[in-house]
């Protein structure tokens, strides 16, 4: 089975995070990977996307970043009516397990602790509709 | 100069006042005898004229006598008249005797004696005519006036006598008081002279105690001043040298990564030097930073118990590949009465075997390096060894052995041409030797070889008495489950009554096949593997669990190989088998505490080689790993000086972010220890920022460049 066609943006300050990131959606054979190195840079692209008219299905953010945060990212998604269907994905470490309950309420639909183990998520992934093994 | 002059001016003047002092004395002793001897004279004269006087009377006695006898014709008289004609007699002996010595006295004596001898005469001559009965006749005789005149003339001669001994006295006195007085005015003089001098000699001596002072004061503030500068200079170039080392790991990092990619030969070359090159600026900048450290008081030596043989052979085996290279052999021996476990710094005693090791080699094209250990003697638990470095290379000639444990200096300005290096290795090595409190000595010969001997002394380690994190073995409590594969009974025994000592759970069994079922079905935290066993050996064993289709539930557990010593080669085939570390028989309970905490606390692995499979594993031709250590590279460093500035500059938000970034970063290459630094950086609040963020910063840039070896040693792999 052909792995679906997605837009998937990756939202990092972190140089290495960003890389590892794609490279695991690489190895799941995920394509239209877009990187983004922080909130701002964001919330731009997201906004350019849905212009474009194919906004972002998966959006792997970042909790803890300099200048807008990961919430701030996943609320914009969250407002947005035409971004229903964009599925959010927070990367956050293990320091900010508290601020998970905010992340809930808005509808996140999952968590990946870093140090990113693969498997974990590729599990993910899957569950959430991308890529294969 | 000035002040040489001024010693000699106070001895001079202290001298002077002395010698008046002495020479007062003298001359009051000497007048004093003197004037006793003046006034024994005056006695004489006196004595003289008492002699005379009484001599005048016995004659004026004796003339009496005779006239009342010429007058009465009674013999009553006669008798006195005897009496002082014998005294008489007498009187002119003495009175000769007393004047001896004076001339112009003794002529008048003798003028007087025979004037008295005339005039007794005459006496006598009357008399004898009185007594025969010719008073008429001796009458006549006296009435003629011989006798009178013969008194009168005894009286004058006598007078005059008298008259010249009292001149002798008068003369005799005022020249005994001249003198007196003169005495005395010289000693009053020179007692005058001699307080004159010694109050100058003191005033001289007080102003240069008050110079010396000052000048004291002034060396001590100038000494303060150089040590102030030589402080700042240590400072300086502890500084300097991190600052150096952070961008220069970047440059031996990329280098390494570089050199993996696909080169032509002859950039390959290049590259080759431009790491060769940054390695010894590396190694040169770590050299500065350690002589800077004992420099400035900031090296503090660790006392932590340690294992002596497996840090020597440790030592040995990091340049025996090294020595192998240039076909030289290394010979290492270990008395057997140098107890394993000593208390000491056990890193900085490899530092100084290294040094002195990477020397032998690298003065040394053919021969045997030699490592001895003795014992010279155990002494309050305390063991004194001699520890010997000797190598049969190009040695040195004496003139240049003196300058050897100076900093920056090398024995030959030739040998850094040669053979490169710069000059602090044994500085630094005698530096660390005298502060473990022993010495370091040196005999070499030209040609011949170089041969260092190390007086040092350690503390021998107490078997009861591990300190790990300073928790005595007694506290020590290891929660684990731990198998044992063991085949002897007794050993059987030994390790179940200490693990349960250290409170593990533990199961027991004879052989390595039981104990590869029991991992299957099992949940352990350790195995004891004893090497020798029947069936499957700990060897074997050990592979069967290690092996990929291995049936075990945790294929990596931590093994720890039980072993004879005595065996050659025992250690390293079990630990090329797999097993992480070794146990020396006869077990010591120090020895299993320690190495079993120290792979059941799952001390965080420097370099996570999991971490990097996995990242290999993400993509079929590796290039993800390398991107990503070649971004790590790239960006550590800078985030490393980030830190450094953050909390220099005290901007704790700034510095916490930047390690949560970093923290992450980490983490995806594996640097576990790095990791777990810069997360204690980012979770520091309160007073501890202030406390310990510089202390974090630099351990997590040790550890970064710690990580950094590794990593290569990784990448040759």
């Amino acid at each position: 089975m052909e792995p679906p066609k997605s837009q998937i943006l990756i939202v990092d300050d972190n140089p290495m995070d960003r890389l590892l990131l794609q490279g695991m959606c690489k190895k799941l054979k995920l394509k239209g990977i877009q990187e983004a190195e922080d909130g701002n840079v964001a919330l731009a692209k997201i906004d350019r996307a849905l212009e474009m008219g194919h906004p972002f299905d998966l959006v792997l953010v970042d909790w803890n970043m300099p200048s807008a945060s990961g919430l701030r990212v996943l609320q914009h998604i969250r407002q947005h009516p035409r971004m229903k269907t964009t599925k959010v994905v927070l990367v956050t470490g293990h320091s900010d397990q508290e601020k998970v309950e905010e992340a809930l309420a808005l509808q996140v639909d999952d968590f990946i602790v870093k140090p990113v183990d693969f498997e974990v998520f590729s599990a993910k992934l899957v569950k959430l509709g991308f890529g294969t093994f | 100069m000035i002040q040489m002059i001024s010693k000699r001016r106070i001895t001079v003047f202290a001298s002077l006042g002395l010698f008046s002092i002495l020479g007062a004395l003298i001359l009051s002793v000497w007048s004093g005898h003197r004037y006793s001897q003046t006034s024994e004279w005056r006695n004489h004269s006196e004595e003289v004229l008492t002699q005379l006087t009484e001599l005048r009377v016995l004659m004026e006695q004796a003339e009496t006598a005779q006239r009342g006898y010429m007058l009465t014709k009674q013999e009553d008289f006669l008798g006195p008249y005897t009496e002082s004609k014998a005294q008489i007699e007498t009187a002119l002996k003495r009175i000769r005797a007393s004047i001896s010595d004076n001339l112009s006295q003794t002529q008048r004596f003798e003028l007087l004696t025979s004037s008295v001898l005339r005039k007794m005469e005459n006496l006598e001559k009357t008399l004898v005519l009185a007594k025969s009965g010719q008073h008429q006749a001796a009458l006549q005789a006296i009435q003629r006036g011989e006798g009178k005149r013969l008194m009168d003339q005894v009286r004058s001669q006598f007078y005059e006598l008298q008259a010249a001994e009292s001149a002798l006295l008068r003369e005799r006195t005022l020249k005994a008081q001249q003198e007196f007085e003169r005495a005395s005015t010289t000693v009053m003089l020179s007692l005058f002279a001699a307080f004159v001098l010694l109050l100058v000699a003191t005033l001289l001596l007080r102003n240069e105690v008050r110079s010396r002072t000052e000048t004291a004061r002034n060396l001590a503030k100038a000494e303060a001043k150089a040590q102030e500068a030589s402080e700042l200079k240590s400072r300086f170039l502890a500084n300097m040298s991190h600052e150096i080392r952070t961008p220069l790991n970047g440059i031996i990092g990329m280098t390494r990564i570089l050199s993996d990619g696909s080169l032509t030969e002859e950039q390959r070359e290049q590259l080759q030097i431009v790491r060769d090159s940054s390695n010894t600026l590396l190694s040169l900048i770590n050299q500065l930073l350690d002589l800077s450290k004992i420099e400035s008081g900031k090296l503090e030596l660790e006392r932590i118990h340690y294992q002596l043989r497996s840090l020597v052979q440790g030592s040995v085996s990091i340049v025996q590949g090294q020595a192998q290279e240039k076909g030289l052999s290394v010979d290492l021996a270990i008395a057997e009465d140098i107890p394993d476990l000593l208390v000491g710094d056990p890193l900085r005693l490899r530092q100084i075997l290294m040094n002195l090791l990477n020397n032998a080699i690298k003065f040394s094209s053919r021969g045997t390096i030699r490592l001895h250990f003795h014992v010279q003697k155990v002494q309050d638990s305390r063991i004194h060894l001699q520890i010997e470095v000797s190598d049969q290379g190009i040695g040195m000639a004496p003139e240049t052995l003196s300058k050897l444990f100076q900093s920056f200096t090398q024995a030959d300005e030739t040998i850094s041409r040669r053979f490169g290096g710069t000059g602090l290795g044994l500085a630094i090595t005698k530096q660390l030797v005298e502060m473990m409190g022993g010495t370091i000595s040196v005999e070499s010969e030209l040609g011949k070889g170089t041969s260092f001997r190390l007086q040092l002394s350690q503390e021998i380690g107490q078997e009861t008495e591990v300190s790990l994190d300073s928790s005595g073995p007694e506290q020590l409590r290891l929660s684990a489950r731990v198998l044992v594969a063991e085949d002897n009974l007794t050993n059987q025994k030994v390790f179940a009554a200490m693990l349960k000592k250290l409170g593990c759970e533990f199961t027991i069994v004879g052989d390595g096949e039981a104990a590869y079922e029991k991992l299957q079905h099992g949940d352990f935290d350790l195995v004891l593997m004893d090497a020798q066993m029947p069936g499957w050996d700990g060897e074997k064993t050990t592979r069967e669990i290690r092996a990929e289709g291995s049936k075990v539930r945790h294929r990596q557990i931590p093994i720890l190989a039980v072993t004879a010593s005595a065996i050659k080669g025992d250690i390293e085939r079990c630990l090329n088998a797999g097993m992480n570390d070794f146990i020396s028989k006869p077990i010591s309970f120090a020895d299993l505490a320690l190495k079993m905490s120290k792979w059941i606390h799952n001390e965080t692995p420097r370099l996570d080689l999991m971490a990097l499979e996995k990242l290999k594993d993400l993509d079929d031709d590796g290039l993800l790993l390398r991107e990503m250590l070649t971004v790590f590279c790239k960006l550590s460093p800078g985030s490393l000086l980030k830190l450094r500035q953050a909390v220099q500059a005290q901007e704790w938000e700034e510095m916490r972010r930047e390690a949560h970034s970093f923290k992450s970063s980490c983490a995806n290459v594996g640097a576990g220890r790095l990791r777990d630094l810069v997360q204690r950086i980012e979770a520091l609040h309160g007073d501890e920022l202030k406390d310990q963020a510089e202390n974090l910063i630099e351990a997590a840039e040790n550890e970064y460049r710690d990580f950094m070896k590794e990593l290569f040693r990784y990448g040759a792999a």
